[in-house]
């Protein structure tokens, strides 16, 4: 009896877990299929049609989209992003794990409580202060401002993964021979790696996705890659085909990050839940 | 190989005094043990040697040099942590050559070295293993080989033997103590079990809340207790305390009485004697303590007897291991008159002998 009560719960737990999966996947299988569709089988729901690959060709070649360039804007603004936010939040988060001084608590509350603040309310005031520096429509702006937004999250990430190294492994270094500094190289580093990399990966993630920001200082020479895809409608109305086309590149280096360290991205998200 | 001097060394944690005036001289070669009960500030004391925790007060020397500000890095020092401290994330080998690597020793002498120590802790087959794939045992092992490695100027080890089994306890005790015979360099051990104090140290130094009660050789601090502190934490069982008087020189206290022990008479008086300086008797004339049997455990090669005295104070007695008696049986207790101490009950230190 009690194994046929089994039974049913497991029928009923992947029926919802294939029910969850389809919903979230499935308007990206529709932009992956509807990115190799000609004009007019757009708007066909039928699964079969010729797949073409004029998308793509279509939005690097036509100059209108500048699309080459936006992409090295994204690439320029989320690596720099993650270059410049994760060592400076793995020294961070260090600080706040290891060091009791005063106010400590406090700062990392503050620092945390900026993520409780909806971009739309800091927008303006960021938007005023890019213009009367003379900063907008560059690169560093933007680089400035998902700095403010990923790094507290990457230092709360990371956070957890010191927390979790005993203290007894870095005392034992330090009293081996190492400085403060070669025991964050050696020890602190190595042992937080698969955090570090998840907070990385998200930082990514965030910036590369950034829009709200991005628009809003972007002029002429800054246009990153969800900017661009908002340029997709023409006299035409929408082009959905090309919308879906460059949609699949900007999934590309998500998928192609999340095979590359899925371990450690498990691990990482896992670890840091049960904190 | 250094000597160490704590010179009225103190510690404070806010308002909490951790270590008072700790004054002691640890010559060259020296097998010191701290042993005390858990937050007697033992352990402080040596992450103060360490350089781990700063000193509040009084000055810490290596061979008359001050080293109170110096970073751990700095001291010279190798130390083996209650949890080992091993470095997960590398092999053995690399554990153990982590010292000399931060120390810029060639390749080649480093990997002789390692050898050397891990031949010396019969780890050689273990070496390009994880510490996650080594037992308690051999990860206390590698922590060793570390600390062997290079020549320290001080050991330092907190509690080594406490996550190991009896059985390793016992092995690993033995092969410390003839390592330090080999080596012979300065060490300061930590530890709550007394057996390990007794069978490691040259001299112990028994604590209690951030005092040193006691500095002596074993069969010192087990034959001639200072205060009743450490004449209780000594010894297994721990020596029997009798609270009573001496009148007209003979200790009394409720079931006790033993004559012509003294001269005069004395208020608040703790008489003390090992359960092995005990004989147990029939109940009549000539004992000097009597009264029901509390409970009777077989030990193997004894037994051992307790009373209960009617003042709560317990009293056991190592017996014969073929001796036996029903609970509750009346039985008799006799002292051996030139093995019990005195201690004041005011000042809690001995009085005599």
């Amino acid at each position: 009896m009690i194994g046929g009560k089994n039974r049913l719960w497991d029928i009923a737990t992947t029926a919802l877990v294939l029910l969850s999966g389809i919903f979230i996947l499935l308007p990206i299988f529709w932009v992956f299929l509807t990115a190799f569709k000609s004009e007019i089988d757009v708007y066909e729901l039928s699964l079969l049609f010729k797949p073409t690959l004029k998308n793509f060709r279509e939005i690097f070649s036509n100059s209108q989209f500048q699309l080459g360039g936006a992409l090295v804007s994204s690439l320029i603004v989320a690596f720099s992003t993650i270059a410049i936010a994760i060592p400076i939040s793995t020294i961070g988060a260090y600080g706040f794990v290891r060091f009791q001084m005063t106010g400590g608590r406090l700062a990392f509350f503050s620092v945390l409580a900026t993520q409780f603040v909806p971009a739309v309310v800091i927008i303006i005031p960021f938007f005023l202060l890019a213009r009367d520096l003379g900063m907008l429509d560059r690169h560093v702006t933007l680089i400035v401002i998902n700095l403010a937004i990923v790094t507290p999250f990457a230092i709360w990430m990371i956070m957890g993964f010191i927390e979790g190294i005993p203290l007894d492994t870095e005392e034992s270094a330090m009293v081996d021979g190492a400085g403060r500094w070669r025991v964050i190289w050696d020890i602190v580093i190595p042992m937080a790696a698969p955090g570090i990399i998840t907070a990385a990966i998200f930082s990514f993630i965030l910036s590369w996705n950034e829009f709200l920001f991005a628009l809003m200082i972007s002029q002429q020479d800054l246009r990153t890659w969800p900017i661009t895809l908002a340029l997709f409608s023409d006299e035409q109305g929408v082009r959905w085909e090309y919308l879906s086309a460059a949609g699949v590149i900007a999934m590309a280096p998500m998928f192609v990050l999340a095979l590359l360290i899925q371990k450690h991205f498990v691990k990482g998200m896992t670890m840091g839940a049960v904190r | 190989m250094s000597s160490i001097r704590f010179d009225h060394i103190d510690k404070h944690y806010g308002s909490f005094h951790a270590v008072k005036d700790f004054h002691l001289e640890v010559p060259e070669g020296e097998f010191l043990v701290l042993l005390g009960p858990s937050g007697c500030g033992k352990t402080t004391t040596m992450r103060m040697v360490a350089g781990l925790e700063e000193i509040t007060g009084g000055d810490l020397l290596f061979d008359d040099q001050r080293v109170n500000g110096l970073l751990p890095k700095d001291r010279d020092i190798a130390m083996v942590f209650q949890n080992y401290g091993l470095y997960p994330h590398m092999t053995i080998r690399d554990n153990i050559s982590y010292p000399l690597r931060l120390r810029g020793t060639p390749m080649a002498e480093r990997d002789a070295r390692v050898a050397r120590a891990a031949k010396r802790v019969e780890l050689t087959e273990l070496l390009d293993r994880r510490p996650k794939a080594l037992s308690g045992g051999q990860r206390q092992r590698v922590a060793l080989a570390r600390a062997l490695v290079r020549e320290p100027r001080v050991f330092l080890m907190d509690e080594p033997l406490s996550n190991l089994d009896a059985k390793l306890r016992v092995t690993m005790r033995a092969e410390l103590k003839h390592l330090h015979h080999e080596l012979g360099v300065t060490t300061i051990y930590v530890t709550h079990d007394q057996i390990e104090a007794m069978t490691l140290a040259d001299r112990v130094v028994v604590m209690s809340d951030g005092e040193i009660m006691q500095v002596g050789a074993p069969e010192q601090i087990y034959n001639e207790p200072a205060n009743l502190f450490v004449a209780g934490f000594i010894g297994s069982p721990a020596m029997n305390l009798i609270h009573g008087a001496i009148t007209d020189g003979d200790f009394v206290a409720p079931g006790v009485h033993v004559p012509g022990i003294a001269t005069g008479s004395r208020d608040k008086v703790v008489l003390g004697a090992r359960c092995e300086d005990l004989r147990l008797c029939a109940p009549d004339n000539g004992a000097h303590l009597s009264g029901p049997l509390f409970s009777l455990e077989l030990l193997g090669e004894t037994t051992q007897a307790t009373v209960r005295l009617p003042n709560r104070d317990s009293v056991v007695i190592k017996g014969s291991k073929d001796y036996r008696e029903a609970i509750d049986t009346p039985i008799g207790v006799q002292f051996d008159v030139g093995k019990t101490y005195f201690f004041d009950g005011h000042s809690q230190q001995r009085i005599s002998p």
